[in-house]
């Protein structure tokens, strides 16, 4: 019952965030307007909310579900309640390493997504076999997280202070601001973005056994190693097609996953489309606010969002103290 | 099940298992004993495939049981492991409903048959009061049971048991060990566990393995491998063994050799 309420509002607040995204702005159109517009197209106010404002939205929204569903499922691989694409460094890899080539070789612009894949799983291997050893302890993958996070973030922001004709594209990367995203933007990341979504529901099941633990698992006849490699990729590359499109947003991966259990409990089957839905709401709610609040300048998705992310890791790292000791 | 010459380390450095001969005994009860270290609970990983071994090798049904498939492997042999871990707000049918992984295809529904097998490992349990039962709400020793209920549900010849009475209550020990014995009798099963208690073992087994320094010492039945001399050997203990009509055999420490 519970679940179906946690369902059913999810889904009502997050057609109202939309709809409240499409109204706010510079230029006001009431809905019955807009959509006659936009299907006569003799309106020249709906034709600009339609080539500005409506794919910013939708990648705020596609980038809300990659990066909750991308922490979701490194959760279940790493069992580990605070694992975030953004926190362990994944997202700054991501970024890194497309902001480099893209310095080196500007005419790649459209492999941007591949760049930050790779970026991505460089960061998750370092991660994941330098907190191996002591047997994936959150603590432990955490700090090595933060480490890894740090360099590359270090290395990116450098990018910024070089001065040259790549400074605009680089510092779409590596800071997030929804502005300026175009159609092309919304193709890339519908494909991507598309793509990791529908994988992430076929490993339902697969996340759902790994919360047993390995031994048991392995019991049960599970290739454990091989599932969890599946998976982990699956969760690179949404959170790097992501990064790679809506820039640095840590946080999501972190806060939404925890929400939704607390709300839909453990199961996959219900944490996955849960997270998807509660994500999208999230950065399209946090983006809307932060265009609007003091409009006309903003504030970027990813800074109000690590306003809020902060203080919500310091609140799970004092409650996992509490439940297990540490 | 049997193995031949098997070897195993950890570190490359020490053998935590060396040079270990055995043949386990089908359809019987079959404990591993021995002191901490001595690489009873390594014996049975080898045995669950969870280690595999560096020299020698372990057959299942004439075949090393590297050669397996896993969930081949998962329908032959099923474990019960000393410490578990599941989100605390899995019902109980649904954990068992684990146990018939190697059985299905992930993603179709459960087929009547995975349906059966659930119903009839949850009521060997004596758990069909509580199948709708979150696992948090439940006490260590319903909680074990519910895991033994999930092994069972992969319907297997062969259960192994790693330590499965260490965390609880004597009450809850020898309810344990009773349903053990009665899964053995009524079932047929091959049961291969760890036991820490001496006296249990003695009690609720047909053979016995004594481990020490990774080498198995003494094998047999409980009357031919527990005498003076080999406590005394394997656990530096001075310990009196009698037998009589109601207790059968047992043992009492009755202080340390020197």
């Amino acid at each position: 019952m519970r679940k179906i309420i946690s369902f059913t509002i999810t889904i009502l607040l997050l057609l109202a965030v939309i709809i409240w995204s499409v109204s706010a702005g510079s230029i006001k159109l009431g809905l019955f307007d807009l959509i006659h517009g936009l299907i006569t197209g003799d309106n020249e106010e709906a034709a600009v909310i339609r080539d500005l404002r409506f794919p910013r939205i939708i990648v705020a929204l596609l980038t809300g579900a990659t990066l909750a569903v991308s922490g979701a499922l490194l959760q279940a691989v790493l069992r580990n309640p605070l694992a975030d694409a953004g926190v362990i460094g994944i997202s700054s890899g991501a970024g890194f390493v497309s902001v480099l080539m893209v310095t080196i070789f500007p005419t790649v612009f459209f492999w941007m997504p591949m760049f930050s894949f790779l970026g991505g799983v460089l960061a998750f291997f370092l991660v994941y076999s330098l907190s191996w050893k002591s047997g994936l302890t959150p603590t432990r993958l955490l700090l090595v997280g933060v480490a890894i996070n740090a360099t590359f973030s270090g290395l990116g922001q450098s990018f910024n202070y070089r001065g040259s004709y790549a400074v605009t594209s680089v510092n779409q990367a590596i800071s997030s601001i929804f502005t300026m995203k175009t159609w092309t933007d919304v193709h890339v990341l519908g494909l991507y973005g598309s793509i990791g979504l529908l994988l992430s529901l076929l490993v339902i099941p697969w996340c759902n056994v790994l919360a047993l633990q390995d031994k048991t698992a392995g019991s049960l006849g599970m290739r454990v190693a091989r599932t969890r490699i599946v998976i982990s990729i699956i969760a690179v590359l949404l959170a790097s097609v992501a990064t790679a499109v809506g820039g640095l947003i840590s946080f999501v991966g972190l806060l939404i996953p925890h929400i939704t259990r607390l709300l839909v409990g453990s199961d996959h089957k219900l944490v996955i489309p849960f997270s998807m839905l509660a994500g999208a709401l999230l950065v399209l709610a946090a983006d809307t606010l932060g265009r609007t609040v003091v409009a006309p300048t903003e504030v970027p998705a990813s800074i109000i969002l690590t306003v809020i992310g902060g203080p919500f890791l310091v609140f799970m790292l004092r409650k996992w103290g509490r439940e297990y000791g540490a | 099940m049997e193995l031949k010459q098997v070897a195993f380390s950890y570190n490359k450095q020490v053998n935590s298992l060396s040079d270990v001969t055995v043949s386990i005994a089908s359809n019987r009860i079959t404990t591993i004993i021995g002191p901490n270290g001595s690489g009873k609970s390594t014996l049975l990983g080898v045995l669950a495939r969870h280690l595999l071994p560096q020299s020698g090798s372990a057959i299942l049904d004439g075949k090393v049981i590297a050669d397996y498939k896993p969930r081949e492997f998962a329908r032959k042999l099923a474990v019960v492991h000393q410490m578990n871990e599941a989100p605390s707000d899995l019902t109980v049918e649904k954990l068992v409903a684990f146990g018939r992984m190697p059985h299905r295809t992930m993603w179709m529904p459960s087929g009547k048959e995975d349906d059966e097998a659930v119903d009839w490992a949850i009521s060997m349990t004596n758990l069909q009061d509580k199948r709708k039962k979150r696992i948090s709400e439940m006490s260590g020793g319903e909680r074990q049971r519910v895991w033994i209920a999930m092994a069972l549900a992969q319907r297997t010849p062969i259960l192994l048991l790693d330590e499965p009475t260490t965390f609880l209550d004597m009450y809850y020990q020898y309810e344990l060990l009773e349903l053990v014995r009665k899964l053995n009798a009524s079932l047929g099963l091959t049961i291969v566990m760890v036991l820490h208690d001496l006296n249990q073992a003695i009690r609720y087994s047909d053979y016995m393995l004594v481990m020490k320094d990774g080498e198995l010492l003494h094998q047999g039945t409980p009357e031919q491998v527990v005498n003076e001399q080999s406590m005394k050997q394997i656990y530096g203990m001075n310990v009196v063994i009698r037998s009589d009509e109601r207790t059968g055999l047992y043992m009492v420490p009755v202080g340390i050799s020197e």
